[in-house]
């Protein structure tokens, strides 16, 4: 899994609430061609705004203006990635290259599925995002400083903002690992788990089982 | 709220919520995210496709074959006569293909095209016996809170998170906060549970259960039946609650006995015994509760790009200067003050995990009997599972849609969002199901989301229409 330590970069911002999934990835992007690869993906980020009809990029979607190319930092509002749980629209952000989407909330299944694709979602109020929205809009050279073993993020004036993401979640992060450590730091828990259910909930269990071992 | 009295030793006041998630935890990884065992898992061929992709690469070896199941529902063509790896989606045949051949590899139960017992993922879930009181059951889909209606404790996850429950059977999930809805009353003739979900979608709005696991509770949750407890469920991630689930009951166990994948005989009668426990204690404490009378309830649509954007029937499209709505009535093309009851439609879509269960059709087919679809409006009922279809056949159901000029099909998610077939493209839809964001349908399409009988009504009328007239012998 791809780790994520601190960046520096320049900031979009795109202050809406409820962006769901379906606008972050439309669904006949993810398979017109079959191929979803990270690239792929990167392209069809935010299509129906990105693009007009004739497949024109549209010069008004803030992703497209001249002086948000090469952007990492995405600023959003709340319930951010909300609806459908595609995978695909973490790694549309990602393939792009968003690597930090800061946002006043985030839906829950975009957000774990954040982590699995080496995109850091944090969470700031809302009056500290709107601010940093305002600096950026007006100045979209500025560059924001995200650093997730500090879990601070830092204006180019020096001020800094605390967050917090879950524990556990942010050493996945740090570490570039995977989940499935945690299945095997724990496994004589596994097993204990699995020969007690076999117990408690024998009915959930087909008889021929009870001879195997966890 | 009323205050908490401390618990005597003896007592459990935790919340069946809380009592499940207890009974699948591993091992606590910090003070907000546990290790949980994962009882089943469901994938469907869409997002299923990247977890495939992945076991496939890394070679990853299933814990546990006999509890993943991979069914054929978003891909697969829904018109009659379709064959079990036809899709509109140009990569749709190659992904039913790879989600065939990955279970016959793995050992996975696949229900596929050509299995009478195919059909969505949430419907035959329940159908089948797979979601069960008490169990903890994930799929890559986000409305897998539908399975809640029967007591499991059933979210949607990613399908990276779907690959580490093949290989490890467990899953690392963050523990949420509590939150109980109770529903008193009794919903009024013309009134479904559908519009019920649409209202709390109003009063909770699309994030007020973030964070949150919904458990459904009062006495018109108790009268529900399986079908109606499913559609509220369902519509609990639109709140941006991953869980939504009503606690098990004689409703839920009667509707479980004898299904396909249910226990039998002894088994059955100590599941039964186990399943009896799980409901919350009477006086559980909830992080957060609140209770709603739905005897004045009207049938209720969306109006807007959000399943939070509701009105009554009767009611107008709000003139709120947000500019989140200002952006939602230039996308659905309607002014401020405009009533909803007389914007015309071009299509009336029923189906859905929503709303594509019997109980669903025989709502609409009791508005459409007799009747016929308004000239050029064009309808489609897709019928959630090949169960559902047949049971609606036996009792002419089929026949009354396609009197009124009605397509029938085959099971499928259909048009419930956009998955590469144009047809819905440009167009004003009045559909069952649970998202009406931009483009949802297909480029350009405004949808409004409704219950089974306002799509009925609305698709003779031509515009969004009230069923009540209809159904009370209008």
């Amino acid at each position: 899994m791809e780790a994520f330590r601190q960046l520096q970069g320049r900031v979009a911002p795109m202050m809406l609430d409820n962006v769901d999934t379906d606008q972050i990835i439309p669904g006949g992007d993810i398979f017109a061609s079959g191929e979803v690869t990270r690239d792929q993906c990167g392209r069809s980020l935010f299509a129906d705004w990105r693009y007009r009809a004739d497949g024109s990029e549209n010069p008004d979607f803030i992703l497209n203006r001249p002086e948000r190319r090469g952007a990492t930092i995405l600023l959003a509002g709340d319930n951010f990635g909300c609806g459908s749980s595609r995978e695909w629209a973490t790694t549309a952000l990602r393939g792009f290259g968003i690597h930090v989407v800061i946002a006043a909330g985030f839906s829950s299944i975009f957000f774990n599925n954040c982590f699995r694709n080496g995109v850091l979602p944090v969470v700031l109020p809302r009056g500290t995002l709107e601010a940093i929205a305002q600096q950026a809009l007006q100045n979209p050279a500025l560059l924001l400083a995200v650093n997730l073993e500090t879990q601070t993020v830092t204006q180019s004036l020096g001020q800094a903002h605390p967050f917090s993401v879950p524990p556990v979640m942010r050493r996945m992060l740090l570490d570039g690992a995977d989940e499935a450590i945690y299945a095997e730091r724990h496994r004589a828990a596994v097993l204990a788990f699995r020969q007690r259910d076999r117990a408690e909930r024998a009915w959930l269990y087909p008889i021929s089982l009870a001879s195997e071992t966890a | 709220m009323k205050q908490a009295r401390p618990a005597l030793p003896s007592e459990d006041l935790r919340t069946c919520f809380q009592k499940i998630w207890d009974q699948h935890v591993i091992a606590h990884l910090d003070d907000k995210t546990d290790l949980l065992h994962i009882d089943k898992l469901l994938l469907h061929e869409l997002t299923g496709s990247v977890t495939f992709q992945q076991i496939g690469e890394l070679g990853v070896k299933a814990a546990s074959p006999r509890d993943v199941f991979s069914i054929v529902d978003h891909l697969i063509a829904t018109e009659p006569g379709r064959t079990p790896e036809q899709s509109h989606a140009r990569s749709g045949s190659a992904m039913i293909g790879l989600a065939r051949k990955t279970a016959q590899q793995h050992g996975f139960t696949f229900i596929g095209g050509g299995d009478p017992r195919q059909g969505i993922s949430h419907v035959i879930g329940p159908e089948l016996g797979i979601a069960l009181p008490g169990l903890s059951i994930v799929c890559s889909d986000s409305h897998t809170s539908t399975l809640g209606g029967v007591g499991a404790m059933a979210w949607g996850i990613g399908s990276t998170e779907c690959r580490h429950v093949i290989a490890t059977q467990t899953l690392v999930q963050a523990r949420p906060k509590t939150l109980r809805i109770v529903l008193e009353g009794h919903l009024a003739e013309g009134v479904a549970t559908k519009d019920l979900a649409l209202h709390l979608m109003g009063l909770i709005g699309a994030k007020g259960g973030d964070g949150f696991a919904i458990e459904y509770a009062g006495s018109l949750v108790r009268r529900m039946n399986i079908d109606e407890r499913l559609t509220l469920c369902n519509m609990t991630i639109e709140m941006s609650a991953k869980y939504g689930m009503v606690a098990p009951d004689d409703v839920s166990f009667e509707y479980l006995a004898g299904r396909e994948y249910a226990p039998k005989e002894r088994a059955w009668d100590e599941a039964l015994a186990h399943w009896r426990q799980l409901a919350g204690h009477a006086e559980a404490r909830f992080d957060k509760e609140c209770t709603v009378d739905v005897t004045a309830l009207q049938p209720t649509i969306t109006w807007g790009i959000s399943p939070e954007h509701v009105v009554d029937i009767d009611g107008q499209v709000p003139d709120s200067p947000h500019p989140e709505h200002e952006r939602a009535r230039r996308y659905v093309g309607l002014e401020a003050g405009r009533r909803m009851a007389s914007v015309p439609i071009d299509v009336a879509y029923v189906g859905s995990c929503t709303n594509g269960r019997l109980d669903d059709l025989r709502q609409a087919a009791r508005v459409l009997a007799g009747r016929r679809l308004a000239p050029g409006v064009l309808g489609i009922c897709v019928p959630g599972s090949g169960a559902v279809k047949r049971a609606a056949e036996r009792e002419g159901i089929d026949l009354v849609f396609k009197s009124a000029g009605f397509e029938w099909h085959e099971p499928g998610c259909g048009h419930c969002a956009y998955l590469g077939n144009d047809r819905l493209r440009g167009a004003r839809v009045i559909s069952t199901t649970n998202r009406n964001f931009e483009n949802r349908q297909g480029l350009g399409t405004r949808t409004h989301l409704a219950s089974p009988a306002t799509v009925a009504a609305s698709a003779v009328r031509g515009c969004i229409a009230d069923p009540r007239p209809m159904l009370l012998g209008g």
